[in-house]
């Protein structure tokens, strides 16, 4: 549906470099990264608000690097509400209906379709300036959706929103692009929107593209100390590996650790922290260590304890087992993972 | 504190401009209104003025917006040279415009039609200068002042850039732009020195309103002076209450 080639742009001191993706129709596509990693320059490329220095856009199989914007029929939702403030909702959703002089009718047939789909139907009279954040933007989306754009282009659709309004229009995105199977490329710095919206992740570092997968691929199996750290794995260490059978032995700070995951010589390895299992119980086997809590952080639903077992290991705990577990900082616990969790970068 | 203050500073210049008033009769102020000269100046300012502010509005609209929106070399120094007329002595501006229509190119002008020394021309080409400098410093901050993104949002749905600066653009800085229009004219009327050199002050051809209060000082006519000083006053309070009245609606 969309595809890039070998993208460059240079914007002040920032470059993307050698950008190549290819979005499948229907797809909900996200472009994850940190701040500054030039996701949002790949979306006004595609939209034609930047022009690349080179390489190639198609837009449903058609070379687009020339076509105008206005002609590409590709939606954009940006980070803040974009809603023309001279307009009322129903005004704004029929903008771009109206510039291609559609009958009047068929504007009432899909303002009406429209309207049920992100459940806005009462809010077409109003005023923009009287919307929530969260209204804003479904009003955005549909007026975006409305003009069956080939894609549309997320910018950071819910930054500037409360977690719990962002939570809900996560939701209610899902479900719309389940129904409609929009194509939707999504950017954003958030690892949870991308678990909860892609089909396929991006992950982007310094104008470059560092991983592409889904989000298990990308969180059990990151290809670069920094995807993994992106991901908060934590548990990213390095060290000389044997092969012994059908295991993956590591050695660290000298204890030996096992993967599932074959490959020899000097590797580095993550283990993600909610795979490290902690017990009071002293237990023996492979991956299974006895340790001190160095510390515990507090994160709400989940605790973060950090244990020193000969390294430094960090687990998540449920708050409800932590609790249980009466655990302090100074208690001597033990803690295991599975060999298949410990994955081989 | 501040209240005060400004109590004080608005009483001394209410004070100052109604010392005027009080100057003339009111019979004299109707006879001054009334006579063939003042009709004349005053059609003549009128004229004039709406012609450059024209001209400012057809120059700033598109130069205020290619200021605010676009890069390009010399941009600042563009921009400031626009701008001059409002920081220089009007008496430099008036002096310098002389100077140019004696040099070869002036006189290529002249030569070629474009008489502007002692003609009402002249008097549109010195309001213009200065309104046109008024109209871009407004309109720029109001285009300054408009998100972008609206526009790029307004090309995504289907429109051209064209289409997007006055259905989307034009609409959201209409009062900036209405108060630009506004403030070049107050400027064109009230132009008074660039005017007096390039134009000159001569009666019933190129006797504006402030050229018109100047020969009447010169000859002693004082209160025929503040005739007309009442008159300016009257149409330059008009422009700023429209002014006030702009900026305070929504959308600007």
């Amino acid at each position: 549906m969309i595809a890039i080639k070998n993208l460059n742009l240079k914007v002040g001191t920032f470059e993307l470099k050698d950008i190549n993706l290819d979005i499948k129709k229907g797809e909900y596509f996200v472009i994850l990264g940190p701040t500054g990693s030039g996701k949002s320059c790949i979306l006004k490329c595609i939209a034609g608000l930047y022009k690349m220095d080179s390489g190639e856009l198609y837009i449903g199989n058609k070379l687009s690097n020339n076509i105008p914007i206005e002609e590409r029929n590709i939606g954009y939702v940006f980070q803040d509400s974009t809603l023309f403030p001279h307009l009322n909702v129903y005004q704004n959703i029929t903008f771009g209906l109206r510039l291609k002089r559609m009958q009047k009718g068929l504007i009432e047939n899909k303002v009406s379709s429209i309207c049920k789909l992100f459940a806005i139907c009462d809010l077409l009279k109003r005023p923009v300036d009287n919307l929530s954040g969260g209204e804003k933007q479904r009003v955005s989306l549909a007026r975006s959706m409305i003009c069956e754009p080939k894609a549309i282009l997320l910018d950071e659709p819910f930054s500037s929103l409360d977690r719990n309004t962002a939570e809900r229009l996560m939701v209610e995105i899902k479900r719309i692009h389940a129904q409609t199977r929009q194509t939707i490329i999504h950017v954003t710095h958030n690892q949870e929107e991308a678990a909860v919206l892609a089909d396929r992740i991006c992950i982007l570092k310094d104008g470059n593209i560092v991983q592409v997968g889904t989000f298990d691929e990308i969180l059990t199996k990151p290809n670069s100390e920094f995807v993994a750290d992106f991901f908060c794995t934590h548990n990213i260490f390095s060290g000389f590996s044997v092969i012994e059978g059908n295991v993956s032995k590591m050695e660290y700070n000298g204890i030996c650790i096992y993967s599932s995951r074959l490959r020899s010589g000097e590797v580095a390895f993550s283990i993600r922290p909610e795979d490290v299992v902690i017990s009071l119980n002293k237990e023996k086997g492979i991956n299974s260590f006895r340790g001190t809590i160095k510390e515990i952080i507090d994160k709400g639903v989940i605790i973060q304890i950090l244990v020193d077992v000969g390294f430094l290991i960090v687990s998540y705990s449920l708050r409800s087992s932590f609790l249980t577990m009466g655990l302090k900082e100074g208690d001597s616990v033990n803690i295991y993972f599975d060999k298949n969790a410990v994955h081989i970068i | 504190m501040i209240f005060s203050f400004l109590l004080t500073y608005g009483i001394f210049i209410m004070t100052v401009l109604l010392a005027d008033v009080f100057y003339v009769s009111p019979r004299r102020l109707v006879s001054t209104l009334f006579l063939s000269e003042t009709l004349f100046a005053i059609k003549l300012s009128f004229i004039t003025s709406i012609i450059s502010t024209f001209f400012s509005v057809l120059f700033a609209l598109p130069g205020a917006y290619a200021l605010s929106r676009y890069e390009f070399p010399g941009k600042d120094i563009i921009y400031i040279i626009i701008l001059l007329p409002i920081v220089l002595p009007p008496l430099i501006m008036g002096v310098s415009l002389l100077v140019f229509f004696n040099t070869s190119m002036g006189r290529f002008l002249e030569e070629h039609g474009l008489r502007l020394v002692y003609t009402v021309p002249g008097i549109i080409v010195a309001q213009f200068i200065i309104s046109s400098a008024f109209a871009v410093l407004v309109m720029k901050a109001a285009y300054d002042n408009i998100d972008i993104r609206y526009e790029q949002s307004a090309r995504t749905l289907g429109c051209t850039s064209l289409q997007a600066f006055y259905k989307i653009t034009l609409p959201l800085c209409r009062s900036g732009i209405i108060a630009g229009i506004v403030l070049a004219w107050a400027r064109a009327v009230g132009e008074f020195v660039p005017i007096l050199i390039v134009a000159g002050a001569m009666h019933f051809k190129t006797e504006v309103l402030p050229t018109a209060i100047f020969l009447r000082l010169e000859t002693g006519d004082i209160e025929g002076s503040v005739s007309l000083t009442i008159i300016m006053m009257v149409i330059s309070v008009i422009a700023l209450l429209i002014l006030k009245r702009l900026w305070a609606r929504p959308g600007r």
